[in-house]
């Protein structure tokens, strides 16, 4: 089953690519290394004290068919966020679960937001860091008087700020 | 043979299967030593009898045989799948999880399991399965029992497992002689047969008897049965997805034979088969393992390992595929042996040993199959032994086992590595380590999906165990996979029970969440409780809304969560599995879910669109066959009710007749001059209020959206309407259709877009039509219902209905067809779109009465009355010539520079215009009275088909962009109309509350009045006489190129009247004759002045006014009025005296405008009326309006209203006229505040501190009323007039003369209330010096220093309310020049008590301390000084004087 996943993702990622070599055509063929690393796939999901999701986006390469399993995979990792919260005194869960070759990041704010971050194979210090940026956006979110908590977060600054901060970090 | 006969007679076919039964739990009950030479205790021990060995190759694990295998597990248990019990619409409950077995609920993997290890074969790698003992068994019957042993020995099976198994040479032989005690025969020589037996073998030999049963005539059935079930229940547990035999076994068996099997079995164990097998653990120990254990069996191995293996690989390993084994008689196999058997006899402390050196060497000789047998032995042993195993400990032999089994073996070991998991898995689940169970069976390959369906299954439902709470996420996650995979393995039945587990679960746990934070409320508002009606029709319909509502909580069936992508992906694929289930109505509900949500991609939608409308279409064709085979008419044709497009039933409308302009219906017309309203507030937009006539249109409008991102089009949209008759008795059975109603063909909605659709009812019966839902076609294809449905207002009348959400019966957007109803059609004609402010335009309002009644009534209600002048309607057909309507200006050659008129005073009502029917009132004189004001004869009815005129004269009176509202109502009943402008009732309040219900229509008009003339007015005091006012009037030209020629000014006032102080002749100066030629014209950009003098109408020729008529002024009727309205009980129901005007005219041009007694004349006062009326609105906002009236009179006695009459020159010819009204000349005294204070008597006494509370308010307000903020307020005024200056010259000597002055002192009194007592003292600029100190010279000097009164200089009187009163006083002074004479000191105060009866109010007043004192202070004693210099020149003929 999930391999068939895989499979349909490693073919986005070659369209991807082929796109991007269409792209860079004139530039040279020097910056292969920059398309391999934009091939990345990250989903990203804020969610609320009561697991509904206040925020998603999507970087890298968007996969559209899987974004279910995107979503699945983020959500049973919740369990094991509740697990590991407080087996550490830091926001920063580290990677809480995998699936295949997914791995889903976590970072819990003091109100038990969850940020939680699906990626294949990274660093940890980029998503830390990312993490920590993102609450940052989330407090000013939470400022805003127009904003309830634990409702979804639509405004559009922070949907272009998140994007800015994932093209920082991430890819 | 002979032996097998036995079994047969039995039903049995092998011996094996004959034993096979007492082989489980065998207990033993015998003390063993383990691998150190400890005792141990043996309580029980399974064996397993076979007649058949043989190295069977390992299943390949087929995935076509999985699946069957899986197939065969599941048939079993079909009504298993539907059944969900763990989760509810409500959730998993923690404590029913907790209590239940995993393997409740999916039966089929305990099936599964079951078959699994039946079909185990024996393998190279270990010795399981592989035998350790060998049964021979012999019949009793045979004649030489000891041969027929040897003969078997040589048996090719036994062959087998001399050179095959893991036993080899070391195998046991037991040998039986079986007795059949029908075979009596041999009864004699049985016991001398046995004792060859063992004589020849030894002891491990026994004798068996069976088929005791000899007579066949049976002990019972109930002992038959009992035999039998020893093998049937064997069988079912063993096969438990076979069908169940029909076979009985064991028929000619007693349970004496029974239980000498099982005796005989355990004797086979106890004295053969274990005491064996201990001996050879011993020999193998000393033979291996206990040199290679410890550090010396290390370091051995380790030699060994570096210098020996060239040899080993020849002698020891050998290859059977590619795999590497080792020989049996190698010590790596006998050590595995040796763990084995520690292992089969629960000895799992030195097995796991064992197995632990084992390993190395497995290892270091990359034989990967046996290294992972023995390293999954070794967590097997661990977990076997340790009661609370963690998780170190064991975990990662298994993890190593599996993936060495899948992954470094030559062939993947799937069947091996699976049968790993299971007992991995079934161990776990002893131990309830759940948290332990996924890790291991998620660890399954994925190439066969059932069966990575299966296990993933298993490990879901382990994540439902988890303790404390069950993890529910990632148990929906599992059993989505698990969803999946068994789709992929074409199992959809169990793929549907996954994902319905998912959806309960999810949508359960959110609903649970969200029922946390949103509460009481959100319940309340799905349910709402309907109240019954005694209504059958509305009865039935909320017991359907109630039945609809309780399915609809019922099948809970859309998924959400919130988490988009989840839902719609749950949704979308439980539809699709009912789909192919052929379960149509379900797969529609979750198909219908997924419309709607807009977070779905739009490539998804269009899919599921796709999708749902191929399901409908499948669905439609059962339907079609399921009616040709059973008449059976499907449910499926009726049409479902979809989410899109929304629409919301608040937003439709019901517009009457569509064809026209504005809003119709039933409107409440008040007589107040307030704008008609749809009658109530409560119940606006009811039923009751919108009706119309038979065969009217009415257009239903509904605001429709569309949730997607994709488009979709509505085909065939209609509405389903329900139809009333107005009474159950005329109904007529003719069948003609009572209503039509149109069809919108197509309408397309774009993704996200929001449109209106119009759909026209005509209806053709009277009754009452109600709007049910909208029907269309979606795409074309799938007809679908929306239900528009309205809750009532809520109820909040009882106590019951307060605590829960009561509503009213539904509101049904619907409308009464009525055909009593008038049916008018109106129209404006030549309305223009801007006109210039002032200028007046001539326009016609038609009316067609298009119904079938005469129009017996009919009224006009404008919300700009100033813009409006209405004139006598007229028929159509009496061919009235447009040009005969009357001018609005009456033209004449000459009038009269002052004219006087008596006019109502009243504040009318100027907005409603009555244009059919009776007009106000009945005799003729009030007739006359009102028709001077409103200059309108109606017309007495209209009937059907007839057309009437109303000729329209519009103003632009205000300059900018307005809004004017316009309102006809009709009714044919001509009692309704009792519009009536307020007069004088003994009660008030049935004049106010007078109004009367008629169809209406309201219109909006907008006009754009672009600026013209720019009129200012401006007012000073005059010197000459206190009384007399200057006023300027600046007139500026703004507009760009309009040339206008000023006609006329018209003022109008109660008590001034205004002569011009330059005249047309001064303005143009050189022109000749005053009155012929000369006009005042003003071109663009031009401003010109105006000024006049305003002198009181009735001042006598000395200067002297004449006092008023007090009790006739109307600001003394306010006065009155306001103070009952506030004080009294009984509020003023008197209206106003009518007062005389006097109109002072100026003409400016060669003709003169009539005013009086012309319509002009009345437009005029109703514009004033509007004007006057916002003002009041403005400054009493807490008054009513409908006391206006009784409160205010129309014209005060100090404004002036001002007009001016123009028309262009050139252009059009237009002619307008700009008016200023209330151009206040009056004194400065504040007279309403005069009202504030308590009258003495009639106050009404206030119980409640509210009513003395709203009083107060009330007061305040009027108080501070915008435009009394900045008001000078001082009652009394003095004026100083020198009357005469004698010159005489007392003194000798010359040039020193004495003047001696005579000045007139004049006290005027500004209150309407109060007459005053006063003391004014003259002061001489030497008593100045007397109040000053000492040390403060004060210069004596100037026009100070040389004059003093003479005479009285102190003067006591009274002064009347408005009233004046004069004093003369005598001043000499000794030099000519300019002297300030102002120097008086006035003390006033109030007159009071009886002394003042003259007072003509209608409330006595008196002075009482204890009242409200804040109104009262400034006016009822004041000490009052000059505020202003009066300069008198002395010794001049020229007497210049200045007064106050």
């Amino acid at each position: 089953m999930s391999t068939k996943f895989l499979k349909e993702g490693i073919d986005n990622v070659q369209i991807g690519m082929d796109c991007h070599r269409e792209m860079l055509q004139p530039g040279g063929s020097h910056d292969s290394m920059l398309i391999v690393v934009m091939a990345a796939s990250f989903y990203f999901a804020i969610v609320g004290t009561n697991d509904s999701p206040l925020y998603e986006a999507e970087f890298g390469i968007q996969r559209e068919e899987n974004k279910y399993l995107q979503q699945f995979v983020v959500h049973a990792a919740l369990d094991l966020v509740d697990d590991v919260q407080f087996m550490t005194s830091g926001c920063y869960l580290k990677a809480v679960d995998r699936y295949n070759d997914w791995t889903v990041s976590a970072y819990v704010t003091p109100s038990n937001a969850r940020f939680m971050l699906l990626h294949e194979a990274k660093p940890e210090d980029p998503i830390r860091s990312f993490f920590a940026a993102c609450h940052e956006l989330y407090l000013r979110t939470l400022l805003n008087p127009f904003y309830e908590a634990n409702t979804s977060i639509l405004s559009q600054a922070f949907d272009a700020k998140v994007h800015t901060l994932a093209k920082k970090y991430l890819i | 043979m002979n032996a097998e006969n036995v079994c047969k007679v039995n039903n049995l076919d092998t011996f094996a299967d004959l034993l096979a039964p007492f082989g489980q739990d065998v207990s033993t009950q015998i003390t063993i030593q383990d691998g150190q030479g400890a005792p141990y205790f043996l309580d029980k021990i399974n064996i397993k009898f076979t007649d058949e060995f043989s190295l069977g190759k390992q299943h390949a694990l087929e995935a076509t045989e999985i699946n069957e295998l899986l197939q065969r597990s599941v048939a079993g248990h079909s009504d298993h799948i539907q059944d969900l019990s763990f989760v509810s619409g409500a959730g998993v409950g923690n404590e029913a999880v907790a209590a239940e077995d995993i393997s409740s609920w999916a039966p089929w993997y305990t099936l599964f399991r079951q078959q699994w290890v039946n079909e185990t074969k024996a393998s190279e790698h270990e010795s399981f399965l592989h035998p350790v003992a060998c049964l021979l068994v012999v019949s009793g019957s045979e004649a030489d029992p000891v041969a027929s042993f040897h003969e078997l020995q040589r048996h090719p099976v036994v062959h087998r497992v001399q050179t095959q198994s893991f036993s080899a040479t070391n195998v046991l032989f037991y040998y039986m002689l079986v007795h059949d005690e029908r075979d009596t025969a041999v009864l004699q020589t049985i016991d001398t047969k046995f004792d060859q037996v063992r004589r020849a073998f030894g002891q491990n030999t026994s004798m068996l008897r069976l088929n005791s049963n000899t007579d066949l005539l049976g002990t019972g059935s109930s002992d038959r049965a009992k035999v039998s079930g020893v093998w049937t229940n064997h069988y079912s547990a063993t096969h438990p997805w076979a069908p169940p035999l029909e076979k009985s076994f064991g028929t000619i068996m007693t349970m004496r034979d029974v239980t000498a099997l099982r005796d005989s079995v355990k004797n086979f164990m106890v004295k053969s088969v274990i005491p064996h097998m201990q001996y050879l653990i011993r020999v193998l120990s000393e033979q291996t393992a206990n040199q290679r254990r410890g550090i010396t069996g290390r370091l051995f191995s380790a030699g060994r390992r570096y210098f020996g293996s060239s040899t080993k690989t020849n002698s020891t390993l050998k290859g059977i595929g590619s795999d590497l084994y080792f020989r049996y008689d190698s010590p790596e196999a006998m050590m595995r042996k040796l763990a084995d058997y520690s292992f089969m006899l629960k000895d799992y402390r030195f097995a796991q040993s064992v197995y632990q050196v084992a390993r190395r060497d497995f290892q270091s000789e990359k034989a990967w199959k046996c290294y992972a047998g023995a390293q999954e032995m070794v967590g097997l042993s661990k977990l076997m032994l340790e009661i609370h195993a963690t998780k170190a400990e064991f975990e990662s032999n298994f993890e190593d086992a599996i993936s060495m089994y899948l992954h470094k073996t030559h062939a993947p070991q799937h069947f091996l590595a699976v049968r790993c998991i299971i007992l991995y898995y079934e161990l776990l689940k002893h131990h309830k380590l759940y948290s332990f169970a996924p890790a291991a069976l998620l660890r399954v390959p994925e190439s066969t999906a059932s069966l990575f369906a299966l296990m993933n299954e298993q490990a879901a439902y382990a994540y439902l165990k988890h303790s404390p709470r069950p993890e529910i996420r990632r148990f929906s996650f599992y059993a989505m996979i698990s969803a999946q995979a068994y789709q992929g393995a074409g199992m959809p039945d169990l793929a549907y029970r996954c994902l319905r587990a998912v959806h309960l679960t999810l949508g359960a746990s959110f609903s649970a969440m969200k029922q946390d934070t949103r509460g009481y409320v959100a319940t309340a508002e799905e349910k709402p409780a309907l109240v019954e009606t005694p209504d059958d029709k509305l009865a039935d319909s909320s017991a359907k809304t109630d039945s609809s509502t309780a399915t609809g909580s019922e099948n809970n069936i859309a998924m959400y969560s919130s988490w988009a992508a989840i839902d719609s992906y749950i949704n979308h694929e439980l539809g699709r599995q009912c789909m192919v289930a052929q379960r149509y109505d379900e797969a529609f509900m979750y198909f219908m879910a997924l419309m709607g949500d807009d977070k779905v991609p739009p490539k998804l939608q269009a899919k599921y669109l796709q999708e749902l409308l191929q399901l409908f279409l499948e669905s439609c064709e059962k339907a079609a066959e399921d009616k040709d085979s059973s008449e059976n008419d499907s449910q499926f044709l009726s049409p479902v009710e979809l989410s899109i497009p929304v629409i919301d039933p608040h937003l439709a409308r019901i517009i009457m007749s569509p064809e026209l302009e504005g809003e119709d219906g039933l409107f409440i017309w008040k007589n107040d001059g307030s704008s008609p309203s749809q009658s109530d507030t409560t119940s606006s937009g009811s039923m009751a209020d919108r009706c119309c006539s038979v065969g009217e249109v009415a257009a239903v409008l509904l605001v429709m959206s569309n949730p997607l991102t994709i488009g979709v089009t509505l085909n065939n949209f209609t509405l389903d309407c329900r139809f009333d008759p107005i009474d159950d008795d005329s109904q007529d059975e003719s069948g003609a259709p009572k209503y039509e109603v149109s069809t919108v063909p197509s309408v397309i909605l774009e993704g996200g877009q929001t449109t209106m659709v119009t759909v026209q009812i005509v209806p053709h019966c009277a009754g009452s039509i109600s709007i049910l839902g909208a029907r269309y076609l979606l795409c074309d294809i799938l007809p679908t219902f929306k239900q528009l449905r309205l809750p009532g207002r809520r109820l909040n009348n009882t106590k019951e209905q307060q605590l829960k959400s009561t509503y009213a019966p539904e509101s049904t957007l619907g409308f009464r067809v009525d055909p009593t109803l008038p049916r008018l059609e109106m129209t404006l004609e030549e309305f223009p779109e801007s006109l210039m402010s002032g200028s007046m335009c001539q326009v016609s309002l038609r009316i067609e009465n298009r119904g079938q009644i005469a129009c017996k009534s009919a009224a006009l209600w404008i919300s700009h009355p100033s813009f409006f002048d209405i004139k006598s309607p007229h028929l159509m057909a009496e061919d009235v010539d447009v040009d005969a309507v009357e001018s609005m200006y009456a033209y004449k050659d000459t009038i009269a520079d002052v004219e006087t008129v008596q006019v109502s005073n009243v504040l009318q009502n100027s907005s409603t215009f009555i244009l059919v029917g009776q007009a106000y009132g009945n005799s003729p004189a009030e007739l006359a009275k009102d028709r001077n004001l409103q200059h309108l004869v109606p017309i007495e009815q209209l009937e059907p088909g007839s057309t009437c005129v109303v000729p329209l004269w519009l103003r632009g009176d205000r300059v900018g962009a307005h809004t004017l509202n316009m309102c006809v109502g009709a009714s044919t009943d001509a009692a309704l109309l009792n519009m009536r402008p307020p007069r004088t009732t003994n009660n008030a309040k049935s004049t106010t509350n007078d109004l009367c219900r008629m169809r209406s229509r309201m219109f909006e008009i907008d006009l754009l009045v672009t600026p013209s003339l720019r009129v200012n007015a401006f007012v000073r005091p005059s010197t000459k006489n206190p009384h007399e006012r200057i006023l300027g009037i600046d007139v500026e030209n703004v507009h760009p190129d309009l040339h206008v020629e000023l006609v006329q000014a018209t003022f109008s006032s109660g008590y001034y009247r205004l002569t011009p102080l330059a005249t047309t002749q001064s303005l143009k100066p050189g022109s000749g004759d005053v009155k012929e030629g000369i006009k005042v014209r003003l071109g663009p950009r031009q401003t010109i002045s105006l000024v006049y003098r305003a002198l009181p109408y009735k001042t006598s020729a000395n200067g002297y006014t004449t006092p008023l008529d007090l009790s006739a002024l109307p600001e003394l009727f306010t006065v009155n009025a306001l103070r009952q309205y506030i004080y009294s009980s009984e509020k003023p129901s008197q209206l106003p005296d009518s007062i005389d005007l006097v109109y002072s005219n100026q003409i400016l041009g060669d003709r003169s405008v009539g005013c009086i007694h012309s319509s002009l004349q009345g437009f005029i006062v109703r514009a004033q009326a509007t004007r006057r009326r916002n003002m009041l609105r403005a400054n009493y906002s807490l008054i009513p309006e409908s006391y206006f009236s009784f409160l205010f009179p129309l014209f005060e006695t100090f404004g002036i209203d001002f007009v001016l009459f123009w028309s262009e020159i050139g252009g059009s010819h237009r002619s307008g006229h700009h008016s200023i009204t209330g151009i206040d000349l009056g004194v400065p005294h504040d007279y309403v505040n005069e009202a504030l204070n308590p009258p003495s008597e009639g106050v009404t006494r206030t119980w409640l501190a509210d009513t003395a509370q709203e009083r107060e308010t009330l007061i305040s307000s009027i108080a501070n009323r915008p435009s009394a903020i900045g008001r000078y307020e001082r009652p009394l005024d003095v004026v100083m007039k020198v009357e005469k200056t004698e010159h005489c010259t007392k003194s000798t000597e010359p040039g020193s003369p004495l003047y001696i002055i005579d000045v007139a002192i004049s006290v005027y009194n500004h209150s309407w209330r109060y007459a005053y007592s006063l003391t004014l003292d003259l002061l001489s600029p030497k008593d100045l010096d007397l109040g000053s100190l000492e040390d403060v010279n004060l210069d004596n000097t100037g026009s100070r220093a040389a004059w003093t009164w003479i005479g009285q200089t102190s003067y006591s009187m009274s002064v009347a309310q408005h009233g004046m009163v004069t004093v003369n006083a005598n001043l000499s002074c000794l030099a000519s020049g300019v002297i300030d004479i102002g120097l008086w000191h006035l003390i006033a105060k109030a007159a009071t008590g009886e002394e003042t009866t003259e007072i003509p109010f209608s409330l006595a007043y008196s002075y009482d301390t204890s009242r409200n004192m804040q109104f009262r202070s400034k006016s009822q004693e004041c000490n009052l000084y000059p505020h202003q210099p009066c300069f008198v020149a002395v010794g001049n003929d020229d007497k210049e004087s200045e007064a106050v």
